[in-house]
């Protein structure tokens, strides 16, 4: 018995975390949609695209008030992202990326992203990486595989995220990559070219699945079981 | 040699921790998955002095189970569960059976009436017992407990109604059952060719109701409380003389409850159990001789645990108490479970170990079984 327990005491040691700084929210409030996966700041910063399991797209005002949705053409939305074109949302089950009309809110184009792992442990981020000209995908565990994406969505690199281990939003923000972790909570600071990790913040919110920042750095969360939508001061990552 | 045997066994989930696991295939709005899990675990039971049988203390194949999780066409969803371990050995001619849980899951549901309900047929859990649908893969302990093993039938074939309101805060399911659990796959009814019918409620509060796992692995920041109700009823005709609590001769009314809570690594749950047991007038069985034309079966599961995600470890206890009838004195069977889980991968990868401790009810005419050790290690693909 005294060797069972000398093991799980190295044990113990060796997966014992460091500490880690931790922010929490000056505000949240609740959204009006079901199952909310993924959240980005729309061009001109004045309003938020966020996304549903439910394969719904939605445009809200900056508190997370619906001002509209698609139609549901989606299966189960978990990631979104925006440029001055379209929006891309990130269709997890469906294994494909949508294309939507930033004006009609109507998709446009359906491009298939093939991953073989379960249906539900797919893509569940998607980001425009500026640094390097592609666009960032990360299947979501087991295991979290960063993917890089040409313009019309064919791999071109992989990389296992073994540290993170678990990612449910990825953001491209003023240079860097920002990875959110659902089950460790957490929001890491990545190097855009090598995605090493920099720094990260404890997001103390159950099930944050979204992530994104406002033109003055404050980091917006949303919350899939808790249907919230979270705002946190500048982390200062 | 107990060193070694523990060595090795540390080092064998050492190395199966960082497996990965499921895979699956898409095409369109329709998918399939494709994943399992194996439960083995070694059993030693503690056997009063003199004992010459002691064939429980072995190896176990707890659970070798291969799942098929398709969507097609986004509203429509099945499931095929097939458990090889309910492939039983006879030891004493050399013979194999298919066991009732051979087959865990074989159902299709319908998701597309939206606003009414979901629609599922097939072979499935009933709706009763939080501790009941809770998955094997997602207990901190190896074994349920007794009550929810012996009181009630599990699975059943039939039809389930599903409507959820408020977000799925709220999860209102009703259904009809053949009632005769795993020997409904056997193809016949009972004589009285009667069903059985199950109702259950839950609530959750804040978060919408999916987690139903038995431990907290994120440390949610903000407390989760759940909480359901639910109640059965049938009336059979069975003259097989066996089973005289899982499926009765005569009418069998069941209701119960349990409340959950999940909060920064904590984990409670309790439930209740209640049974009320009219047996037919041509074979009052279990009446004691008692002047009465029923009597009660049923008891309480209480469980805490902790987890301490710095050394990926949960400890946990239970509290089993159940009554098979209370007509007879001493009928009553009081246990004390302690476990531990080291996880290696989440619920993926899992080393469990179980101690099992009978309070002995004073007035106990019989002891059900001794106390006992299991050590499993459940890996999920």
């Amino acid at each position: 018995m005294k060797y069972l327990l000398g093991i799980l005491l190295l044990m113990s040691l060796a997966f014992k975390s460091g500490d880690t700084k931790s922010v929490k929210p000056y505000s949240h409030s609740k959204l009006n949609m079901y199952g909310p996966s993924d959240v980005c700041m729309s061009e001109g910063g004045n309003s938020l695209y966020i996304v549903g399991d439910d394969g719904y797209l939605y445009e809200t005002d900056l508190v997370g008030k619906v001002l509209r949705s698609s139609k549901r053409v989606g299966w189960d939305y978990e990631g979104v992202c925006q440029d001055e074109k379209f929006i891309y949302v990130a269709d997890e089950r469906g294994r494909r990326v949508t294309l939507f009309d930033k004006v009609t809110f109507e998709p446009v184009k359906t491009f298939p992203v093939q991953y073989g792992g379960a249906m539900n442990y797919g893509f569940e981020s998607i980001t425009y990486n500026e640094t390097k000209k592609c666009f960032v995908m990360v299947s979501e565990k087991n295991p979290a595989l960063l993917y890089e994406f040409d313009e019309k969505f064919q791999p071109f690199n992989q990389i296992e995220m073994n540290e993170i281990g678990e990612v449910s939003s990825a953001r491209y923000y003023k240079g860097f990559l920002y990875l959110l972790s659902d089950e460790k909570m957490t929001v890491y600071k990545l190097n855009p070219i090598t995605y090493s990790i920099i720094s990260k913040v404890k997001v103390p919110v159950n099930n944050p699945e979204g992530l994104c920042f406002d033109n003055e750095g404050n980091m917006i969360i949303v919350s899939d079981n808790m249907q919230s939508i979270y705002f946190f001061k500048n982390p200062e990552l | 040699m107990k060193t070694k045997i523990i060595i090795t066994i540390v080092l064998l989930t050492l190395l199966a921790g960082r497996g990965f696991s499921q895979f699956s295939i898409t095409k369109g709005n329709s998918g399939l998955d494709i994943d399992g899990y194996i439960i083995t675990e070694y059993e030693k039971e503690f056997y009063p002095s003199g004992t010459t049988d002691m064939h429980n203390n072995k190896f176990t194949l707890g659970y070798a189970v291969l799942k098929f999780k398709g969507v097609s066409n986004r509203d429509l969803r099945y499931e095929t569960e097939i458990d090889f371990s309910g492939l039983a050995a006879n030891p004493d001619n050399a013979t194999m059976s298919i066991g009732d849980d051979f087959v865990k899951q074989f159902w299709v549901e319908y998701r597309g009436l939206k606003n009414v309900c979901d629609i599922k047929f097939g072979l499935n859990k009933v709706p009763f017992s939080h501790s009941s649908l809770t998955g094997e893969h997602n207990m901190i302990f190896l074994q349920r407990a007794y009550m929810i093993r012996n009181a009630f039938n599990r699975r059943d074939i039939g039809v389930t109604l599903h409507r959820s309101l408020w977000y799925k805060k709220i999860n209102i399911y009703a259904g009809a059952y053949t009632g005769m659990g795993g020997l409904s796959l056997g193809g016949d009814n009972d004589a009285s060719g009667n069903l059985e019918y199950v109702g259950r409620i839950e609530f959750s509060y804040p978060e919408k109701y999916k987690d139903k796992s038995e431990a907290d692995l994120v440390h949610l920041p903000t407390p989760v409380f759940t909480m359901g109700a639910n109640a059965r009823y049938t009336e059979k005709s069975i003259n097989t003389g066996k089973d005289l609590i899982t499926m009765v001769d005569g009418k069998k009314t069941g209701i119960g409850g349990d409340i959950n809570l999940k909060w920064e690594g904590l984990n409670i749950n309790l439930e209740f159990d209640q049974f009320k047991i009219q047996p037919h007038a041509t074979s009052p069985v279990n009446l004691e001789n008692k002047q009465t034309d029923y009597y009660r079966t049923g008891g309480v599961v209480c469980m805490a645990n902790y987890y301490f995600a710095c050394i990926r470890s949960a400890f946990g206890v239970r509290y089993d108490e159940y009554n098979l009838n209370d007509l007879a004195i001493g009928d009553r069977q009081k246990d004390v479970c302690y476990a531990y889980n080291f996880f290696f991968n989440g619920w993926k990868s899992v080393f469990k170990i179980q101690y099992y401790q009978i309070l002995k009810d004073p007035n106990t005419q019989a002891l059900w079984t001794n106390n006992q050790i299991r050590i499993g290690y459940q890996f999920m693909f």
